[in-house]
């Protein structure tokens, strides 16, 4: 534990000596939050048969900006992707640890870092705004919880998810293709492209079937209220479940790769 | 042309990775393919958007992007402007016995910004085949143009920001808010929103020229004025010429980084 400590401080230090990008970041995140509603708001008064209210679909928006970076796969340890592409990846493989522990420590305190920097503001300006556009208070203190545990266990979802990445690395060099796939494919089925609850009702069953849901979309409604706490509590279980699955199916591809990997130049 | 030769040459060099280029290709297809469908899922679940069809929304979307995307394939050098001034690669351009606006322009052109436009170039015809109604010559031209006054718009505000590079040395990343901003907010009809967004949007920044105002006639909705409606791209493109004077006032005030 102490390395990962360790690792989320530095991290969180680099991440304040570039305040300049992380305000912006926030900025553009607000912008994009306030777009999102007004596209939205016009939406909903040309229908009135819609599966979600409009509050709660103002909360969910905002929570997705604040939360961005924990959602966003294409937020990756660019520095980890060179080590691999230009062959210093041989040291880190020679330490007396296990690299996928290591990495996926490292990815998650990068993680947790940047987002722990940048989604107080959008949320303290979301609070701000008035109802219903802005972010409202959770519906229940259950919701509250359960959505924080489950926002906590997304960390290690997106960490195990992005891990992927890196495995398909040691094969083909060239990161930015696979990352991006990754990237769009998991937010749109995470709800960053639109949420999930104004798909047409049969893609329901595909969304639910995969775990990108859980990164985003799940927390949220459940702060929302929208998933009541029966529900939020299997949904987590299942979330778990994923996040099991997912790190012990990465974690045997991983040493498969990572025996085979072509050390590049020096 | 000039501007050709060095374009050749950009992808050439690219093509020397050709993985590399087909991957993120394939990567940006995906993305746009699946912010298309997010579009229609929209409409399957509202119908309509205060009175505008998908027909129309969907040609401010994919007008805004391929516009967006033009600017991004041939403003790499106003985009990067940041970069060549830290490495003295601008030092290099001001030595060129040629025209700094073009030299900037056509900076590191990259395959994969012109495929991601080619994409949307398809998706746009695509979109007309399926859902356009009495589509003219005249429709096609007035669409030409407003793609065109798009990436002028966008292009002017990244010389704006590249300008102010030659200060602050450094990127203004809050720039991001106009053109990422700009796409978000320019993929429907400017009009949905608060009117003085839509008045900014129309009179400060011209997006409204390269968005409401053409789609308006190509979409069959304009009664009365409709040749003021047809030359609205062309009041957008005007929004380039301050920009390139802003750039090149800046521009005198260039003082080498020395690296």
């Amino acid at each position: 534990m102490k390395w990962f400590k360790g690792i989320f401080k530095m991290t969180f230090i680099s991440e304040l000596q570039y305040r300049a990008a992380a305000w912006s970041g926030i900025l553009t995140n607000i912008f994009i939050g306030a777009i999102f509603i007004m596209i939205y708001s016009a939406f909903y008064k040309s229908s009135t048969e819609v599966p979600m209210n409009f509050k709660d679909l103002a909360s969910y928006i905002w929570l997705g900006q604040g939360f961005f970076l924990l959602t966003s796969l294409s937020f990756q340890d660019w520095e980890l992707i060179d080590t691999v592409r230009y062959g210093s990846v041989s040291y880190e493989m020679v330490r007396p640890y296990e690299l996928y522990g290591f990495w996926f420590g490292r990815l998650m305190a990068q993680r947790m870092a940047a987002v722990a920097l940048r989604f107080l503001p959008v949320l303290a300006v979301a609070f701000l705004i008035p109802d219903p556009y802005g972010l409202s208070l959770p519906a229940t203190w259950t919701g509250l919880i359960l959505s924080i545990i489950s926002l906590l266990l997304s960390f290690i979802l997106a960490t195990a998810i992005s891990m992927y990445v890196y495995i398909f690395l040691f094969r083909v060099l060239a990161a930015w293709g696979a990352t991006t796939i990754l990237a769009v494919i998991s937010s749109f089925f995470s709800g960053g492209i639109i949420p999930i609850p104004l798909m047409p009702d049969y893609m329901y069953q595909i969304v639910n079937a995969l775990p990108f849901r859980y990164l985003g979309d799940f927390p949220f409604r459940v702060y929302t209220g929208g998933i009541g706490t029966n529900d939020a509590v299997f949904g987590i279980l299942i979330q778990i479940i994923w996040i099991l699955g997912l790190i012990l199916l990465g974690r045997v591809l991983f040493r498969i790769a990572s025996r085979k990997v072509e050390i590049q130049g020096g | 042309m000039l501007l050709f030769k060095y374009m050749k040459i950009n992808i050439m060099s690219n093509l020397e990775y050709p993985l590399a280029t087909y991957s993120t290709l394939l990567a940006r297809m995906v993305g746009i393919i699946l912010e298309l469908i997010g579009l229609f899922f929209l409409f399957d679940r509202f119908q309509s958007l205060v009175g505008y069809s998908l027909y129309e929304v969907g040609l401010c979307y994919l007008i805004i992007r391929l516009a967006n995307a033009l600017s991004i394939c041939f403003g790499k050098g106003y985009n990067s402007m940041s970069g060549l001034i830290r490495k003295g690669a601008f030092d290099t351009m001001l030595i060129r016995p040629r025209n700094l606006v073009l030299q900037s322009f056509s900076h590191a052109l990259d395959i994969r910004d012109l495929g991601v436009s080619v994409q949307y170039i398809i998706m746009l015809v695509l979109f007309i085949s399926i859902y356009g109604v009495n589509f003219t010559v005249m429709k096609g031209i007035v669409l030409l143009l407003t793609v065109i006054s798009g990436t002028a718009i966008f292009l002017g505000i990244l010389m704006i920001s590249a300008g102010i590079c030659f200060f602050s040395v450094k990127n203004i990343e809050a720039v991001s808010v106009f053109t990422d901003g700009g796409v978000k907010l320019g993929s429907y009809p400017l009009t949905i929103y608060n009117k003085w967004i839509t008045r900014f949007f129309t009179f400060i920044i011209p997006f409204g020229c390269a968005n409401y105002l053409p789609v308006l006639y190509i979409a069959d909705k304009i009664d009365s004025y409709r040749w003021l409606y047809m030359l609205s791209p062309v009041f957008g493109m005007l929004f380039i010429i301050p920009c390139i004077f802003i750039w090149y006032a800046c521009a005198k005030h260039y003082s080498s980084t020395g690296s």
